[in-house]
């Protein structure tokens, strides 16, 4: 298969920097005041990716398996900051979201290892770990900033279930439930359309690199379910989490700050 | 607590409220019936607040207050806008925590009790009507889901709302029915203690004569009766005690004659009047004793005025 690749040398590389200076050129030219901010750009994501493909080097040749999932446990750390901070102002949101996203991701690669359809090795749990946690971290973020949302608007009509004796779960059970919906329904969708609308990127780099259509899809159809079951599992996750947080011991909905 | 035991503070927060006469003294643990006898044959049974106080860092909203509301009566609780008395509401189901002090119910400290069943027992209505289902009958059933829909029409007969609301949508509903459905489901629990947080704020004066009569089914039944209000009218007609919440201080502010007994003193204007007469005729004492009131003292919104009509008349009465 490595043969067959088609993918650009590093000459080629070289040449779509011309593209770059294109695009540098029209922002000059009009004045855009964006220049500056677009080669910082370009030339940043270069460095980036060459020094994840170097780290990625090291974990494919020398690390196999446990380096690939220490790589999947640090992507977990940074998805469950950048999800967090999306419900910022709920108490523990960080946490929340860590945990949620943790959840997602785990059993959903557990399930694709230990049922052997993928390989354990580092150059594909690495990329579909990716992708997994980043659909968590997405569809986590989500439930929590509709949580934030809910918990603050309807405090009135949360208090009016508390006062009559429900305990915190049921009292909240409304709005972890559209916060859950909020959060799945993006990828419900991305699902139903994936193919029509848009080529997924899986399924577009396996065709880039000259894998046959009909064997492309075969790990499409796997990513959108794998995704379906980690989003579900992170979101559902990462809400309890938060609603745990979000009622102190006596089923009181604490004050949030505004 | 252990029953042998009298707490100063109780002993003196009912006789500084409510005049129950004779030292207030060991409470059993646990509630409803199991209320303790005093020596001297009173029952009290219902809420007591012990040196309460609440403040939010440095800013007292308001501290050591010592009261009693206890089981057939209703007290009102009056005062300024922003005093605390819907803080002070909130402390009796523990959806706040006082600062300091603690709160018995039937003589157990509320914190002792399971919150749920504590809720269950103290049911506060808020001021806001917030309904959360779409039809009225699921709203009457978020606290009981196993109500049928014939105790549902009865608990909305009680709130004063005709058996055509049964499956009235909640959105279209006025402010006044809304209320009335909120003070529906919040029976439907069976609350010992109703706790009413401004219950006629957007009530005509038929409707809150209907509240009012609930308020005296349920303090006849043995309940106690926990509202706030800047409905002068109304605290008139129903309160048997009024306690006024101002300058961080709940103080006394009139105490009206037991039920049954003839009026002491009557100031009813005519929807109070009215309220008497769709009750069928039995006539609450409204009584504010009018050496309690000492114009000027108080600014309790409404209150005022009421409250020196109601000395004036009782003044009259006196006299006549």
């Amino acid at each position: 298969m490595v043969q067959g690749l088609s993918v650009p040398d590093w000459p080629g590389v070289g040449a779509s920097v011309l593209l770059v200076a294109l695009a540098a050129l029209i922002a000059y030219r009009q004045r855009l005041h964006l220049t500056r901010e677009l080669l910082i750009a370009s030339v940043r994501a270069g460095v980036q990716l060459v020094a994840v493909a170097a780290i990625l080097l090291v974990v494919f040749r020398h690390t196999g398996l446990p380096g690939a999932l220490v790589w999947v446990v640090l992507m977990i750390g940074i998805a469950g900051q950048v999800a967090g901070r999306r419900g910022a102002g709920l108490p523990h949101a960080i946490r929340s979201a860590t945990i949620g996203v943790a959840f997602g991701a785990v059993i959903t690669l557990g399930v694709l290892i230990l049922l052997h359809v993928i390989s354990t090795q580092a150059r594909v749990v690495v990329p579909v770990g990716g992708m997994i946690v980043s659909g968590s971290m997405q569809a986590t973020g989500v439930a929590l900033r509709r949580l934030r949302e809910d918990a603050r608007a309807a405090r009135p009509e949360i208090e009016a279930r508390l006062c009559l004796g429900l305990p915190a779960r049921e009292a909240f059970l409304p709005y972890r439930r559209s916060a859950l919906r909020t959060a799945l329904v993006p990828t419900i969708d991305a699902t139903k359309v994936v193919g029509l609308i848009s080529l997924p990127g899986a399924m577009t780099g396996l065709i880039l690199a000259g894998v046959e259509p009909l064997t492309a899809i075969r790990y499409q159809i796997v990513v959108m379910y794998m995704l379906l079951a980690a989003t579900a599992l992170a979101a559902l996750a990462a809400a309890r989490v938060a609603e745990r947080y979000l009622f102190d011991d006596a089923q009181r909905l604490v004050v949030l700050p505004a | 607590m252990d029953s042998g035991r009298t707490h100063p503070g109780m002993a003196e927060g009912a006789r500084g409220t409510t005049g129950v006469r004779g030292r207030i003294a060991p409470f059993g643990r646990g509630g409803g019936a199991r209320a303790a006898r005093v020596g001297q044959g009173c029952y009290v049974r219902g809420i007591v607040l012990e040196q309460i106080g609440v403040s939010y860092g440095e800013n007292a909203v308001f501290t050591d207050i010592t009261a009693a509301l206890p089981s057939g009566r209703c007290t009102a609780i009056v005062g300024p806008s922003g005093v605390g008395k819907t803080t002070l509401l909130r402390l009796l189901n523990r959806l706040a925590e006082p600062s300091s002090g603690r709160i018995l119910l039937d003589g157990v400290p509320i914190t002792e009790l399971d919150v749920l069943e504590l809720r269950r027992r103290v049911g506060l209505i808020p001021q806001r009507p917030t309904l959360v289902e779409e039809i009225v009958v699921d709203e009457v059933r978020v606290g009981r889901p196993d109500l049928t829909d014939a105790e549902v029409l009865a608990l909305l007969a009680r709130a004063g709302l005709p058996e055509t609301f049964l499956h009235r949508q909640c959105r279209e509903l006025s402010g006044g029915e809304a209320q009335r459905v909120c003070l529906a489901r919040g029976l439907a629990v069976r609350p010992q203690v109703l706790v009413l947080d401004e219950p006629t704020s957007a009530l005509d004066e038929v409707a809150a004569a209907a509240v009012g009569k609930l308020i005296g089914e349920h303090t006849g039944g043995g309940g106690a009766v926990v509202l706030v209000s800047h409905d002068s009218t109304f605290v008139g007609t129903v309160a048997d005690d009024i306690l006024l919440l101002d300058d961080g201080r709940l103080s006394r502010l009139g105490e009206f004659g037991e039920r049954g007994l003839a009026p002491r003193a009557v100031a009813f204007d005519a929807a109070a009047a009215r309220a008497e007469a769709a009750q069928g005729g039995g006539a609450r004492a409204v009584a504010i004793g009018a050496e309690a009131i000492a114009p000027g003292e108080f600014e309790a919104d409404g209150i005022r005025t009421a409250a020196h009509e109601a000395g004036a008349s009782a003044r009259e009465d006196r006299e006549a």
